[in-house]
């Protein structure tokens, strides 16, 4: 099955003001926001959308409420969706929107909706390293601290689910579609990697006890760590709260900074993520401090050390 | 006996909505107050019962910890929501546990006096 990965979250919020200030601080493009919500794009189209909880267009809740209402996949062409449709079609109810999209639940009871991914190619920043004994990648009079543009975050990137049954959660996205487990904590679970992207994760599960099922986070790639530190700092001087980072995972190597947010859930930023092929044996270590990351940091203000001398 | 410590003015608090405060100049808010009505405030720690994830920070924004209705105190991590008056979680990964309680105070001049448990 041919799924590159998730192409939008759909949350209904209790307060979507404030979600959609939130969205927009982040960096993403408003699309179509209005009083009821909207549409939250990153360069390549992927988005997150914000709706009032009580909308009538949003899946049913989760009974635990999460606000995480719909996770929806891009897939590379018809042909896969047509795959999924006939797939999915054996044991559960699969709805057909007149867009295309394909509407189900999977085993955990999460809204998916499954379409031809709404991807499209974008000009990224490569962000460009000079590491002595190796060729420059910046060349005489590239300036490397550049703050003068915004940072939009360019694409989503990963999911994370609590789930009630790890077991049962993880079997739906191997055996049904297809996505592989790259590498596992073992006390939470996988790190899941569908076929159509090498990146090493856009969905992982964690397993709780069943009233704490719902949404942990999400998160957009950033062209690259420096890129990852200037964004993360720019949004916790706009008041946003820091939960976890700046630092740097260990499975998927993915620079991180995690955020609170108003849709319940902690946001990320993410950058450098390993990639990952078929030919990749999954790594398994119990999660603990020392497994998750190699380091972690926390912003302190700028300063000027030994100010004006004059 | 332990000492107050003057957090600021009730003023500063708009009616309904919630403040945090570093008393000891803290990296992250110690504890929160919600003004519930013109002189009535509650207070808690600024500390999510949510087991795994104990001690984090709740406000998703700089003292921003109500929900939409401004009728529940909620965790701007996984959206747990508490009640104002005994800080009962009543939804989320936490249902049923307990923000802690912090005693602050309204004083006659309409400061804010915080009295820390020892
Ligand atoms: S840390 Fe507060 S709900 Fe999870
Ligand atoms: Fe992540």
């Amino acid at each position: 099955m041919n799924i590159i990965g998730p192409d939008e979250l759909v949350f209904g919020v209790d307060d979507v003001q404030a979600c959609c200030q939130y969205m927009t601080d982040y960096g993403l493009i408003p699309v179509n926001v209005d009083a009821s919500g909207g549409r939250f794009e990153g360069l390549d189209g992927t988005a997150v959308v914000i709706k009032h909880r009580d909308d009538a267009s949003l899946p049913a809740a989760l009974p635990t409420g999460s606000m995480l209402r719909e996770t929806v996949y891009g897939v590379a062409d018809q042909a896969t969706l047509d795959a999924i449709e006939a797939e999915l079609s054996k044991d559960r109810e699969v709805g057909k929107a007149t867009s295309g999209k394909l509407t189900t639940v999977d085993d955990s009871g999460f809204a998916l909706g499954f379409q031809v991914t709404c991807r499209k190619p974008f000009e990224g920043k490569n962000e460009q390293v000079n590491s002595p004994g190796y060729e420059a990648s910046r060349g005489p009079n590239q300036i490397g601290a550049d703050t003068s543009y915004d940072i939009v975050p360019a694409s989503l990137s990963h999911v994370v689910y609590f789930v009630p049954d790890g077991k049962k959660a993880e079997s739906f996205y191997i055996d049904r579609l297809g996505f592989k487990v790259v590498d596992r904590f073992t006390q939470l679970g996988p790190f899941l990697r569908p076929s159509g992207t090498l990146d090493h994760h856009t969905l992982f599960i964690i397993e709780t006890p069943p009233h704490m099922q719902g949404c942990e986070h999400f998160t957009f790639h950033l062209a690259g760590p420096n890129e990852l530190l200037l964004a993360g700092k720019r949004f916790q001087d706009k008041g946003y709260e820091s939960f976890w980072g700046p630092g740097r995972h260990i499975f998927g190597s993915n620079y991180f900074w995690y955020f609170n947010s108003p849709m319940g859930v902690h946001v990320e930023y993410d950058a450098d993520m390993d990639l990952h092929d078929d030919s990749w044996v999954p790594r398994e270590a119990v999660a603990e401090a020392d497994a998750s990351q190699i380091f972690n940091f926390t912003l302190a203000a700028n300063w000027m050390p030994g100010g004006d001398p004059h | 006996m332990s000492e107050g410590v003057i957090l600021g003015e009730l003023a500063e608090i708009p009616p309904g909505e919630s403040k945090g405060y570093r008393p000891e100049n803290e990296a992250q808010d110690h504890l929160f107050v919600v003004r519930l009505t013109a002189s009535k405030v509650v207070a808690y720690r600024n500390s999510c019962p949510h087991m795994g994830y104990e001690s984090a920070p709740m406000a998703w924004r700089r003292d921003r910890y109500l929900d939409g209705s401004k009728q529940y105190i909620k965790c701007g991590s996984h959206g747990a929501l508490f009640t104002l008056n005994s800080g009962e979680c009543i939804q989320g990964p936490c249902e049923g546990q307990f923000l802690t309680p912090e005693k602050v105070t309204v004083d006659s001049n309409g400061e804010l006096i915080w009295w820390p448990q020892s």
